[in-house]
């Protein structure tokens, strides 16, 4: 269980960690969806622990919904780069004040 | 617990209205090409749920779905508030979604794979009514399964909404920080939902608060991140400083209904949920949540009156606004009695209709209402516009006898009474400052020349809605106890 849990926080710190540090948008997401799947580790490994297949099947929606989240992000991406090629955050820059 | 059953879907009516309206109107969208009829029939969805939500309420409180979903009196007073900000954005983006013509610097003839068939009108409000419906589900949620996928359903459209003038580059950009931003503080929270699973063997907040109950406050290190890690993902949807970054590059680049809709109905979904939480499932660990809430809300006051102040865009501004007044929203709950959460629920209520009417006077603007500048000369030109301005702006500063005052009053009141004194001092400090901010429009509107020629006038659809939210403005002000009976904390 400890080692689970243990697992679970690393790869959710590299997915933060990656997040803060990358600065290219597709990486980013790459680091939301480790951390995503770091929460599902963890909760698969708690219902395991619990003996209830709650977390289970809140894991199960999760993948569906970090799906969806990843189908939006690519689509806003691309409408991004149809205007301006490139998906680097340094790119992002006519908004400010 | 019982198993689902039929009849609780009847406790889901206002949710299925407007889901079964969204996906009439995207099967429909190919078919609909002019605006006002996809607009006709949310408006209508939207009364349709309001009332059902209304209705579903007089057979006294209910809970459905194996204890994840309830109607109460709390649920059902943010139902009718997201239902009818949803007919009011509805309204006002009747005339926001002019054709749109391509960008000549960005239209590339060249290449025919750039050709993008124009927006269907049918698919912008297919999505505002699905994120009205995730808001929903979310101030329904009595389980944190429910709520984190109302929240879900709620942002995914709203992400959509912000980029949805594909052809703008500031709107890709707006979507690209809200999506980046969203999709993190979504992580943070899933991550508080797992740990407080892990704590309590239980997702529902009833069962939380047992398990912690039985346990005593403060007795468990992974009961505090995941309070930590919840609070944080629900003040990025409201915007709350430190998660507050999001909300101006979004106002801006967004079409201002869209911004409209982003700081009424979302900010007060995700108070809803807020309130829930911890009035709730994280009562006992009250004296935690208490000084985690004062802090972001004092944060939010000081950082939006501050950063507002250098502002030369109106929905920059506005953005601004809404993330100081998500901090006087949370004021209420920093008291954690239900005093406290009634006054939180009477000040995004009359929040919502000043905003939208703020919102209402820049989308009849048009293009001139977006900068500051855009305002010199107001009241020579359109005198009624620019008094309505003059309203909404008061009741923002809070300014009696508007529905402002009233607000601010109860809020500022519950934490006197809850013994916070320098919060108190520190939000009307921060309402002074504001006044500064909201008049210096006042002053260009009434003491400029014009610079610009006047603005042509608009549909009778804007003009409903920004009479809808004076109506509120001044009733709200006029009379501060019509609202009383409607408040009951969860």
């Amino acid at each position: 269980m400890d080692v689970v849990l243990a697992l679970s926080a690393v790869l959710f710190g590299i997915g933060v960690f990656g997040f803060l540090a990358r600065r290219n948008i597709l990486l980013m997401l790459v680091s939301v969806e480790i951390m995503l799947n770091a929460v599902n580790l963890s909760l698969v490994g708690f219902s395991q622990h619990h003996g209830d297949s709650r977390g289970q099947v809140l894991a199960l929606f999760v993948i569906a919904v970090a799906a969806a989240e990843a189908g939006v992000g690519l689509g806003l991406i691309i409408a991004l780069n149809r205007n301006k090629p490139g998906a680097h955050v340094a790119d992002l820059i006519q908004l400010k004040g | 617990m019982n198993g689902p059953n039929v009849k609780d879907l009847a406790l889901l009516l206002p949710e299925l209205i407007l889901v079964c309206t969204a996906l009439a109107l995207i099967l429909a969208a190919r078919r609909i090409q002019k605006t006002p009829w996809a607009a006709a029939l949310t408006v209508l969805a939207a009364v349709a749920a309001a009332l059902a939500s209304a209705w579903l309420l007089s057979g006294g409180s209910k809970t459905g779905f194996g204890g994840m979903i309830t109607v109460d009196a709390y649920s059902q007073f943010f139902k009718v508030l997201i239902a009818s900000a949803l007919a009011l954005v509805t309204l006002l983006s009747v005339t926001a979604d002019r054709p749109s013509r391509p960008d000549p610097r960005t239209h590339r003839p060249k290449d025919p794979q750039t050709h993008r068939p124009k927006p269907r009108p049918a698919e912008y409000h297919a999505l505002l009514l699905l994120a009205s419906t995730g808001m929903m589900f979310a101030a329904s949620a009595v389980d944190l399964l429910i709520l984190y996928l109302g929240l879900e359903l709620a942002t995914l459209c709203s992400y959509i909404l912000v980029g949805i003038t594909v052809e703008k580059p500031t709107s890709n950009e707006a979507a690209i920080k809200y999506f980046l931003l969203g999709s993190f503080a979504s992580a943070l929270l899933l991550y508080g939902i797992a740990l407080a699973y892990g704590a309590t063997g239980a997702t529902d907040y009833a069962a939380i608060a047992s398990a912690f109950s039985s346990r005593g406050p403060g007795s468990h290190r992974i009961l505090l991140a995941a309070i930590g890690l919840l609070a944080a993902g629900l003040a990025f949807k409201i915007a709350a400083f430190p998660f507050h970054a999001w909300a101006p590059d979004a106002y801006q680049g967004a079409s201002t209904p869209v911004a409209a809709f982003l700081a009424t109905a979302s900010k007060a979904a995700g108070l809803a949920a807020l309130g829930r939480v911890c009035l709730v499932a994280f009562a006992a660990e009250a004296r935690v949540l208490s000084s985690v809430l004062a802090g972001l809300a004092g944060l939010s006051i000081i950082v939006g009156s501050i950063m507002a102040l250098s502002q030369t865009d109106m929905k920059r501004l506005l953005a601004y606004s809404s993330i100081a007044h998500a901090g006087y929203a949370l004021l209420g709950f920093v008291s954690g009695t239900p005093e406290g959460a009634e006054a939180t629920m009477t000040y995004v209520f009359l929040y919502v209709f000043m905003t939208l009417g703020a919102f209402g006077v820049v989308i009849a603007l048009g293009q001139r209402g977006e900068s500051l500048n855009g305002y010199q000369g107001l009241a020579a030109q359109r005198p009624g516009t620019a008094a309505l301005m003059l309203l909404f702006l008061l009741s923002l500063t809070g300014i009696p006898p508007t529905a402002g005052f009233t607000a601010k009053f109860v809020v500022i009141l519950s934490i006197v009474r809850a013994g916070h004194l320098a919060l108190a001092v520190l939000a009307v400090v921060c309402s002074v400052v504001w006044a500064f901010v909201y008049l210096r429009v006042a002053v260009l509107m009434y003491m400029k020349e014009p610079q610009e020629p006047a603005p042509s006038y608009f549909s009778v659809a804007v003009y409903t809605a920004l009479a809808v939210a004076a109506l509120v403005t001044i009733i709200g002000g006029i009379f501060p106890g019509s609202l009383a009976t409607w408040v009951v904390s969860p």
